[in-house]
């Protein structure tokens, strides 16, 4: 069956007394890969089950290539679902668990036993479980237990194919050759897959789409290196992680930070957020206005990086700088060295109430 | 510094106090338990098997297991049945409710059977609220099999939901889940995924179930009216053969119900580690 194109709009959904969904648009085209990545409680497992028909919307449509995908029953919409904790059937081998979408079709649709057996092959090898069909789940690893888990959402052969936290109960080797081999899959099978991860190496890696969710919105959703480049909000920026925050006050298209004056977009006045990832403050010779000066206060190494946080005078928090550890060691840089770092590339934000805001900071207003 | 390995661990109390425990312990379950067991069968046998099988073989005997059997085997399933349809209700769904519910499932583990025997009389006897009305359409209940049966129902029907329940929460609805996903029916799911993941555990209950409604004492009592060949029961033909002084029949009868006992222990036992594989979620 060709994949579909997943169109979510304005779904709501509250348990309770918690509205865990505020109000999602989210369209997933034919084919693609789409991340749903956020922290825990962001809503994200939720707006996975609602596709899936697992949960209903209090509000909004999901559409299926445009037909309201709640008409049809879990069964009938064409999704395999792979859950967080796999959930396969203990008491049946790895063959009986992948054939079951199979075995239990209605007599008229259901393929004869040769067919079945046929498929449950076919879908072994293509997981890598050949002669393993025989194991109990409760016999294998974790790894081969989720892939025992996604063979048995392939065996329906899915139009959408929805996974919630697939590698989250795995080691960080097997999680990484397990999201190649997904990514492979997905290409092959050609299913529009949508996944939940809070690992954003994970979905930065395989996805074509990055939806980040937080507080039961999506924040921002984008190519991977447009997220990465381009964060569009505080938050975004605070959960990629490692970027320096500063806040300052700009006016007349000046902006300053402590001592440091930069260049702000037009436009923008008053309280400002600026936002500078580590690896883009260039270390240089000598101080200068549009530079901070700071000294070394905590010194990392970070696998084949340098990481050093700065005191700097004027701002309440250290600043962290990363630098490739040869051009760090030639500097000799040690606790007390007072470095003079150029930002190369500044993320601006409006500042609202001018108090430290971790959520909501509007859209971005341009870069330096 | 001690050698690892010699110095006990923190939890470990000195031998002569373990020693102790367990002794009084095994003392405990000597006294109350294995000599009541050991003095019934010798009483039993005490004049021979011949004495043993002719009080098995009279026709008030043989009444009273045919009886027990039938009350058995439609007060068990009867409450196979509930049990599970109360569990899946009370484990899979959130509904209001659901904790009166539980609390009046547990209700005849905190009534005295008796009381529940007499809620019975009260309700279906000659002077009770239906009574007239039963009477007028001929319907016995009361000092009659149905009596016997509903007496037994209400006090067993905790047995497998209680057994369930909490086996049926700590497992979730993920299977359930996957299963409908995957195209499955409800009944299919039922079948194929919920069933097989309770089977030990409604066996357990089932069989606790069996035993509790084969040995009841106190509800069939006040509601069977004890007509000797009719309406007795095995432990109230017990009770009517030890009041004539006839002990040999007596201890007889209960040799059985005691031998009951002891292969309901054993199959308790077997389920209870079968039932090992049932606990622990999602996952083996």
């Amino acid at each position: 069956m060709p994949p579909v194109t997943i169109d979510v709009q304005g779904v709501v959904k509250r348990f309770g007394q918690v509205e865990v969904l505020r109000g999602i648009d989210l369209t997933v085209a034919a084919g693609e890969l789409v991340a749903l990545l956020g922290p825990s409680g962001s809503g994200k497992t939720s707006l996975l089950r609602i596709i899936g028909g697992l949960e209903q919307a209090d509000r909004g449509v999901v559409r299926f290539d445009g037909q309201d995908a709640a008409a049809r029953p879990v069964g009938a919409r064409g999704v395999g679902f792979v859950f967080q904790h796999y959930a396969l059937f203990r008491h049946m081998t790895v063959a009986r668990n992948i054939a079951f979408g199979l075995e239990v079709q209605p007599r008229a649709r259901r393929p004869d036993r040769a067919a079945i057996r046929e498929t449950v092959a076919r879908l072994l090898a293509l997981v890598q479980l050949d002669g393993l069909g025989h194991r109990y789940p409760g016999q294998l690893s974790g790894g081969q237990r989720q892939r025992v888990a996604l063979a048995r959402a392939l065996a329906v052969a899915p139009r959408v194919l929805l996974l919630d936290e697939p590698f989250g109960a795995l080691d960080a080797k097997v999680r990484k050759d397990l999201r190649r081999w997904l990514r492979r899959l997905h290409d092959d099978t050609g299913a529009t897959t949508v996944f939940v991860t809070h690992d954003q190496d994970e979905a930065f890696e395989i996805a074509d789409q990055v939806a980040l969710m937080n507080d039961g919105r999506i924040e921002q959703i984008g190519a991977p290196q447009q997220v990465y480049d381009r964060p569009a909000s505080a938050f975004v920026y605070d959960f990629l992680g490692h970027a320096n925050r500063l806040s300052g006050v700009a006016r007349d298209g000046m902006a300053d930070f402590g001592a440091m004056r930069l260049a702000a977009p037009a436009g923008l006045s008053g309280p400002v957020l600026a936002f500078i990832r580590p690896a883009d403050l260039v270390p240089v010779d000598g101080p200068g206005a549009d530079r901070l000066s700071g000294t070394v206060v905590g010194l990392f190494a970070t696998g084949l990086g340098l990481r050093c946080d700065l005191a700097v005078p004027g701002l309440a928090e250290p600043v962290a700088a990363e630098f490739v550890r040869s051009a760090g060691g030639d500097r000799r840089i040690g606790r007390g060295t007072v470095l003079h770092l150029q930002p190369a590339k500044v993320q601006f934000l409006p500042r609202p109430g001018g108090a430290a805001d971790r959520h909501g900071a509007g859209e971005p207003v341009g870069g330096a | 510094m001690t050698k690892p390995g010699t110095h006990p661990a923190a939890t470990t109390e000195a031998p002569a106090v373990r020693l102790a425990l367990t002794g009084l312990a095994l003392c405990y379950l000597g006294l109350f338990l294995a000599l009541p067991l050991a003095v019934v069968f010798r009483e039993a046998l005490g004049q021979g098997t011949a004495a043993f099988v002719a009080a098995l073989a009279a026709p008030d005997a043989l009444a009273a297991m045919r009886l027990t059997l039938l009350v058995a085997a439609i007060a068990v399933p009867a409450n196979l049945l509930f049990g599970l349809a109360a569990s899946w209700l009370i484990a899979k769904f959130a509904f209001p409710g659901k904790r009166l519910l539980v609390t009046l499932i547990d209700l005849p583990f905190s009534v005295s059977p008796v009381i529940s025997g007499l809620v019975y009389v009260l309700l279906f006897g000659a002077q009770g609220v239906l009574g007239p009305w039963l009477i007028a359409h001929d319907v016995q209940i009361v000092f009659a099999l149905p009596g016997i049966v509903l007496a037994t129902i209400f006090v067993t029907f905790p047995f497998v939901a209680r057994e369930l329940v909490p086996l049926m929460e700590r497992q979730g609805t993920g299977d359930e889940e996957a299963a409908l996903s995957l195209g499955a029916g409800g009944w299919q799911v039922f079948r194929r995924v919920t069933l097989p993941n309770i089977r030990w555990g409604l066996l357990y209950g089932v069989l606790l179930c069996n035993a509790r409604a084969m040995g009841e004492f106190g509800a069939v009592s006040v509601v069977s009216g004890h007509i000797r060949g009719l309406t007795n029961t095995m432990p109230l033909h017990v009770e009517i053969l030890y009041n004539d002084y006839n002990f040999v029949a007596a201890f007889a009868v209960a040799s059985l119900l005691a031998g009951l006992a002891l292969v309901t222990l054993v199959l308790k036992a077997v389920l209870e580690w079968r039932l090992g594989g049932d606990h622990g979620g999602t996952e083996p």
